[in-house]
């Protein structure tokens, strides 16, 4: 019977402190899907053979805006991480390389499914760039970013709601 | 015993002349006041010396952008303030409400016989435009960015101008490119309606 109580009195222990402990700041508000393409003009071979070959859809989304025009796109990464309600966040979409990164932050919600977020991207481990988008599901951030074998870089960061299977 | 405020002026120092005798009468024969006085005098100089007098915030460019435009989208959200009204003495107090709702009475009975109201534009909401134009700020020498918003891609774009090519030798890493199964940790779940 003491046996009995004494088990009882633990596990209530225990549930009370996690729930004491949940932190609301780490809810996770939506999903942040960083993904890297190699846009160029000339072989898309030199990729390598890593570099996986881009849906119609992507390519043409891609290639009707005229500064990321190129003539073959190809995927060289990407990762899905958690937004959190407060707490900043990091993708690694060329894992586990850190050669690109992107640091990510709910900043405001400007309305129902418009957010600003502080987003931010390190090259070879330099903070490159730092910007407040106001970014909608469905409406990606494409960064034109450095040159790399005879192509450019473009970074995606794309905002949707829900959460990853597992953060 | 002076106030906090006045102990802690007393204690920088900042206290005119007439105030801080008052305070010094008082503090004779606070041993525990006076020490941490002497513990500021001491302190306040190297503290001089060693930090500068002002000092530029990080990325100020970029968090006086987002002060401007939040002042700007604050100032578009003010409406116009309501009138004051007077309360009216006397018998006035009385004959205000009822001639009000006699009216309203009145403007129904009419609104009755001449058909549909027309819809009062003053009753519909406030809609501030969302500013999606986001300040971008590179804190690299050289680098430049642009943004622009693409309706052809449906999407914002940044381009950066000046930034260091990734080395050539850089290879994709194995497992940056490796096809997820179908229950992958980057999948999706949405949330319950």
């Amino acid at each position: 019977m003491k046996r009995r109580l004494m088990i009882l009195l633990i596990g209530l222990c225990g549930t009370g402190m996690a729930w004491a402990q949940k932190d609301p700041g780490r809810d996770t508000i939506g999903v942040v899907t960083v993904t890297v393409y190699y846009g160029t003009d000339g072989d898309p071979e030199v990729a390598g053979p890593r570099a996986k070959a881009v849906g119609d859809e992507i390519s043409t989304r891609l290639a009707r805006e005229k500064k990321l025009k190129f003539s073959r796109y190809l995927e060289m990464g990407s990762e899905a991480k958690p937004l959190f309600r407060s707490y900043e966040n990091w993708a690694q979409p060329l894992a586990p390389s850190d050669e690109i990164l992107l640091r990510f932050e709910a900043q405001s919600k400007l309305s129902k499914e418009v957010m600003r977020m502080d987003v931010e991207l390190w090259l070879s481990r330099k903070k490159i760039l730092k910007t407040d988008a106001a970014m909608k599901p469905g409406q990606p951030l494409l960064v034109l970013g450095p040159e790399w074998r005879g192509g450019r870089l473009i970074i995606s960061v794309e905002l949707a709601p829900g959460r990853p299977k597992n953060p | 015993m002076p106030d906090e405020e006045t102990l802690a002026r007393w204690v920088d120092d900042e206290l005119d002349a007439a105030s801080a005798s008052a305070v010094d009468a008082w503090a004779a024969a606070q041993p525990e006041w006076l020490a941490r006085r002497e513990q500021a005098r001491r302190l306040t100089p190297l503290l001089r010396a060693g930090l500068p007098a002002a000092e530029e915030p990080t990325y100020a460019d970029f968090f006086n952008a987002r002060i401007r435009r939040e002042i700007a989208r604050e100032a578009a959200q003010i409406a116009p303030a309501d009138p004051v009204l007077v309360p009216a003495a006397g018998i006035w107090r009385w004959f205000l409400p009822a001639t009000a709702v006699a009216g309203m009475a009145l403007c129904f009975w009419i609104g009755m016989r001449v058909g549909p109201s027309p819809v009062s534009s003053a009753a519909a909401p406030v809609v501030t435009p969302i500013n999606t134009v986001p300040v971008v700020y590179t804190p690299e020498k050289g680098v430049k960015a642009a943004y622009y918003s693409s309706s052809p891609a449906d999407a914002m774009v940044i381009v950066l101008d000046g930034v260091a090519a990734i080395p050539d030798s850089f290879e994709i890493p194995e497992t940056a490119a490796v096809d997820e199964p179908a229950d992958s940790t980057a999948g999706i779940l949405l949330p319950a309606p």
